[in-house]
């Protein structure tokens, strides 16, 4: 039965964002109305083209496998139209037992249509999106999506009165999301977990404390996780934070690493030919003086070494959000660059991930942070069985991750004459390496695969729950 | 052809744009890129169909130019916009407006009342997905007749003024009858400034230069109000820079203009009195006046023709010594010491000192530009905030700098601040405690409005790159020569001579090397005249042009220059008696062919490519640069006598008499090498900084 309203269940594609959700069923897939039901707050869901999409597609089909009902709670695609995109070919691999229910939740920051605006959001931008931020805030403490608060409460509760739900799962960023566990925690005691990625109180660019925990978000945090059943990271060095920062919950802090998709993953590849092709393929989030080091690098190798001669680096991925895309200093960077091989062509939907790590001879890890930053790249760059360049530094999380992959070409670096030195090194491990390397390289990541990852933390947490149902 | 129209405050750099105009053009638009930014010169190649550098078509008279100083970047552009007949009519006619960055927003919002069916985006990547989405439909017909009624009101006007000023300028009965009208005080006075400002320009374009000049006294000396006078004369002299004239009696101008800013001040209406200093500075400094040319009346007469700045109350409250309250202290004897070098402009000469001063000192350097000032950058990229704060004396501008200056000051020991721009006078604003402060300042400094609105008392050294330059600012500021002024230290350019010093075959010293001449100021003819005379002697003599090709697009004085210049050029080139050898980074193999090495200059502070083509054995021949010539010091005193010239003439003769016997040329060329590099090398120059800045 579809009936119209204000909360969307989303059977297809992301237009069709005005059905509400059903009354408890079987979600059409044979999972009996009696088994539990997992409320999944996940904004990146599937369709959304974003970076975690990924690991919230995994954590509804481990749950699902299990024999639970879940229903993923995500914003409507117009808003990802406007942030990272859409992709939906991402759907095909969503368990069928899921529910997908898509909010209005908007980030007018990101509108680009001036006709909506104010006369006084166009004579000053900033201040207006200053004062946005600062509403937003009121609501909850956390200046870009603060303000989905009372949508996120409302659309839970409705949720759990037309089926009540026995577990949340508030998969953060964004943190908000925080608001709504705790809400349906002390309104209808439903436990819940969190999963953090990669924690709100550190700041993992940085490696420094993000607040005090004096702070209102400190004070936030510690009675969110103090009642939560566990907390997830995706790291040791975060998990440490987390154990230091709140000892009476440690044994609640477990780290589910991120890991790669096997749809992400290219066909085994034989030895390549020039020219050669490098690749880095990801958000491009770093500085622009990080994209001159590795550019810079570039250069000097090519200078240095007649297999890169010819060769192209080619850079997939966004360049910023909203109004500034593809026309910052990187991006002007990049297109500098193209005398010297560099090809920049916008990011890459997730269904043709594969096969553009399959057009690649060698991949280039550019990352920021440090020992609390893992990245989900690493992981795909590692399955890809291809030599890896790194340039990030040497304290990194991602550093761990790659520790004895036999097609790495040494430790990472941000010298550019010592990371000149490995593009070189590159292009002779992806012109000379056997099929017998490159299969070791794939059977060293075959154990960074998501599902193993997680599959014991879902299995805990989902035993938890289903106890604490049961002496309910 | 459905068209795009792009609008822009500052573009993203052309090759950024480029990758999505190209798609835009691929999908079948027609793009126009419309910017504050002289884009018809900077982004000829982004693609686009049609240019539109709204600052070379918008008349700026000195009342719009005032208003626009205290307005926001996005309120500016909106007014220059509006103004600007053609950037409205396209607009008009567009399908999809797109600001390209934040400050376009309100001119893409207003233009869309304009034309109420166009798509409006902000950002250019939004404004391609849109292109490509499709769904937008073509302006109607009332929006296009909107422009066409807005565009023939202007020309209407602009006809009216130019037939008025034309036949004024052309026959003198008319101006016999014009003449009671202009100078009538029973007329607005508003209007009488418009109308003589475009007739005393026609007339003085028209050459007609006495008349002019009487006919402006008259209707200035009947004109009561400051600010109308000022308008006139400033919008006299703008016109006339703009047309690449030079302004005869430009200080009257720029003597109004500060008159009105000091009667401003004195009614206590700071900001607009800082609007008003910021038109006197323009007028003053204009670089097509001192920097497009090969004279200035700055130069002429340093002081005369700044005199007024140093009449005006509203300058001297700007450069008011505020005083420090401890003297900058000795650097510590426990530790490494610390130096701050902040930079506004060219980072090439703080590389050097930077290396230096990590490698043989040891020193904790940290180098920052304006970015390292967070929000204190906005007082100079906006000097309106800045002056406007301090004429208003509101203590808005030293609460910024305080809040971000203050910790880098307790951090350094020394601060080194490189050029003596805006950033000097920011520092200024906060008392730096006991860390000493340095600024050096190079050359084009010396034209401009900073050194009269720094504060000496705040400046413990003040670092001159050769004895001329200082002589010009001093001339200007005698103020930093008086008890609460800084030591004023000469010390060159550093530079590393050794890698210079090559192996040249004899027939190298009929090569004249030419480096650098992509500005008037390197006055390339003036070389261009001794190679002509060179060769009428020997047609062995050949010229090679190293650097960047001469760029005649910064103002019309010098795109009339590149005219003649290429004319020149032209006429040797195809005797084959010019090489244009281009830009290098490797200067070292460009100059090992050449025997002579030419500079032409009007006007250099310590120009080091001489010095390093004469460390490889080429024999300089330096112009006496003319902008220096009426002061104390120059090329005659900065290098041995015999290596300076006036003219053309002794140019030719001097390279003549060193290179016509190979022997000749050879002992000369070794007896320059080696003064050079015991004088100038890096080993000889860079103890000096040593001593500044350690003791």
């Amino acid at each position: 039965m579809m009936r119209g309203g204000w909360l969307a269940r989303s059977d297809e594609g992301v237009d069709d964002d005005r059905a509400v959700v059903p009354d408890r069923s079987d979600h059409g897939c044979g999972i009996p109305v009696s088994s539990p039901h997992l409320l999944l707050l996940a904004v990146g869901f599937p369709p959304a083209a974003k970076s975690s999409t990924f690991r919230l597609r995994e954590i509804a089909n481990q749950f699902a496998v299990l024999g639970w009902r879940v229903t993923a709670v995500n914003a409507a695609g117009a808003m990802w139209k406007q942030d990272s995109g859409i992709d939906l070919s991402l759907l095909d691999g969503v368990h069928p037992g899921v529910d997908r229910i898509e909010l209005p939740l908007e980030r007018p920051e990101l509108d680009t249509d001036i006709r909506t605006f104010s006369r006084d959001r166009a004579l000053d931008p900033a201040a207006w999106r200053l004062q946005h931020y600062r509403k937003s805030w009121e609501a909850f403490p956390e200046r870009t999506f603060g303000h989905w608060r009372p949508q996120l409460i409302k659309a839970a509760q409705e949720i759990h009165r037309r089926d009540p739900v026995d577990l949340v799962i508030a998969s953060c960023t964004p943190y908000v999301l925080l608001s709504v566990a705790d809400h349906m925690h002390r309104r209808h005691g439903v436990p819940y977990g969190v999963d953090f990625r990669d924690g709100w109180s550190i700041d993992v660019v940085k490696g420094e404390v993000a607040f005090d925990g004096g702070s209102r978000r400190g004070r936030i945090e510690r009675r969110v996780l103090g009642d939560a059943s566990a907390l997830w990271v995706v790291n040791e060095p975060i998990a440490e934070h987390y154990r230091r920062r709140y000892p009476e919950m440690a044994d609640r802090v477990h780290v589910v690493r991120n890991g790669f998709d096997r749809d992400s993953q290219p066909p085994p590849s034989g030895p390549s030919t020039v020219p050669l092709r490098f690749g880095y393929l990801g958000t491009i989030n770093f500085s622009a003086a990080r994209m001159s080091t590795v550019l810079d690098a570039w250069r000097l190798a090519r200078t240095w070494e007649p297999l890169l001669r010819d060769a192209v680096f080619e850079v997939r991925g966004h360049v910023s959000a909203g109004a500034s895309r593809e026309t910052t200093e990187i991006a002007q960077m990049l297109a500098e660059a193209q005398v010297d091989g560099v090809v920049f062509d916008g990011p890459v939907p997730k269904s043709e991930v594969a096969a553009t790590y399959g057009r690649w001879d060698a991949l280039v890890l550019i990352l920021v942070g440090g020992s609390y930053v893992t990245s989900g790249k690493v992981y795909e760059y590692a399955a890809s069985g291809l030599p890896v360049v790194a340039a990030h530094e040497v304290a990194h999380d991602a550093t761990r991750v790659l520790d004895g992959y036999p097609l790495g070409v040494g430790e990472p670096t941000l010298d550019p004459q010592e990371l000149a030195r490995r593009f070189c090194r590159a292009a002779h491990l992806a012109v000379e390496a056997d099929m017998e390397m490159r299969t070791a390289a794939r059977v060293f990541a075959a154990p960074l695969e998501r599902p193993q990852q997680m599959e014991a933390a879902v299995r805990s947490l989902a035993a938890s729950a289903t106890s604490g149902t049961a002496a309910q | 052809m459905t068209r795009v129209v792009l609008v822009a405050r500052q573009p993203p750099r052309s090759e950024s744009l480029a990758r999505i105009v190209s798609k835009l053009r691929e999908a079948g638009a027609e793009v126009m890129l419309i910017s504050m930014a002289d884009v018809e010169r900077t982004h000829a190649d982004v693609g686009a169909q049609e240019l539109r550098s709204l600052r070379r078509h918008v008349d700026t008279d000195p009342a719009f130019y005032r208003a626009c100083r205290a307005m926001t970047d996005a309120g500016e552009l909106w007014e220059y916009v509006q103004r600007d007949a053609t950037a409205i009519s396209w607009s008009a006619t567009a399908t999809i407006l797109a600001a390209v960055d934040t400050s376009a927003v309100y001119s893409v919002w207003e233009l869309g009342r304009l034309n109420p069916d166009a798509l409006l985006r902000h950002g250019a990547v939004p404004a391609l997905e849109a292109f490509l989405e499709g769904g937008w439909v073509e302006p109607t017909s009332r929006a296009q007749a909107g422009s066409r009624r807005q565009g023939a009101r202007a020309r209407g006007r602009r006809l009216v003024r130019g037939l008025a000023s034309s036949s004024v300028a052309i026959a003198w009965p008319l101006r016999l009858l014009w003449r009671p009208i202009l100078t009538s005080r029973r007329l607005d006075a508003g209007r009488r400034v418009r109308l003589c400002t475009d007739v005393v320009a026609r007339m003085f374009q028209a050459g007609r230069l006495p008349a002019a000049l009487t006919l402006r006294s008259e209707v200035a000396s009947s004109l009561a109000r400051p600010a109308d006078r000022a308008d006139l004369l400033g919008g006299i002299a703008g016109r006339l820079i703009e047309s690449g004239t030079q302004p005869p009696d430009l200080r009257d101008a720029v003597d109004a203009e500060l008159r009105l800013t000091d009667s401003l001040y004195a009614r206590g209406e700071g900001e607009h009195a800082a609007s008003s200093m910021l038109q006197a500075t323009r007028l003053a400094f204009h670089q097509g006046v001192h920097l497009s040319g090969t004279t200035s009346p700055l130069a002429d007469d340093p002081s005369g023709f700044t005199e007024p700045f140093r009449s005006s109350a509203a300058v001297a409250e700007v450069a008011r010594p505020r005083g420090r309250r401890s003297p900058a202290a000795a650097p510590p004897s426990n530790r490494p010491p610390r130096v701050l070098i902040a930079t506004h402009g060219n980072p090439h000469f703080v590389l050097q000192l930077e290396n230096h001063l990590a490698a043989t000192r040891g020193a904790e350097v940290r180098t920052i530009d304006l970015s390292g000032l967070g929000p204190a950058s906005m007082l100079v990229r906006a000097p309106w905030r800045l002056l406007s704060s301090l004429l208003v004396k509101d203590g808005v501008a030293e609460k910024i700098a305080e809040q971000h200056l203050r910790e880098l000051l307790d951090w350094a020991d020394i601060v080194f601040i490189d050029w003596c721009t805006a950033l000097v006078r920011v520092f200024n604003l906060v008392d730096p405690g006991t860390t000493r402060v340095v600024v050096r300042l190079h050359s084009f400094e010396a034209f401009t409005p900073w050194p009269h609105l720094i504060d000496p008392s705040r400046i413990d050294d003040l670092v001159f790159v050769s004895e001329h330059v200082k002589d010009v600012v001093v001339a200007q500021v005698p103020a930093l020569l008086g008890p609460a002024g800084p030591r004023m230290p000469v010390i060159p350019n550093a530079v590393s001579l050794r890698p210079f010093v090559r192996p040249k075959e004899d027939d190298a010293r009929f090569t004249i090397g030419l480096i650098g001449y992509q500005v008037v100021a390197k006055d390339p003819r003036w070389a261009i005249e001794v190679l002509r005379r060179l060769r009428s002697r020997d047609e062995r003599y050949r010229l090679r042009l190293i650097g960047r090709h001469f760029d005649g697009s910064f103002s019309r004085a010098a795109e009339a220059y590149a005219a003649d210049f290429e004319r020149e050029l032209g006429e040797l080139e195809s005797e084959g008696a010019v090489e244009r050898y281009g830009h290098t980074t490797d200067l070292p193999t460009a100059v090992e062919g050449i025997g002579v090495v030419l500079c032409s200059s009007v006007r250099e502070g310590s120009p080091v490519a001489i010095l390093e083509a004469t460390a490889s054995g080429a024999v300089p021949v330096v112009r006496d640069w003319p902008f220096f010539r009426r002061t104390e010091h120059g090329p005659r005193t900065m290098y041995p006598p015999e290596w300076v010239v006036d003219t053309p003439e002794e140019a030719a003769a001097r390279i003549l008499e060193v290179s016509q016997d190979a022997a000749r040329w050879r002992a000369a060329s070794a007896a320059v090498s080696e003064t050079v590099l015991t004088q100038w090398d890096l080993a000889a120059t860079e103890g000096l900084y040593d001593q500044l800045l350690f003791g």
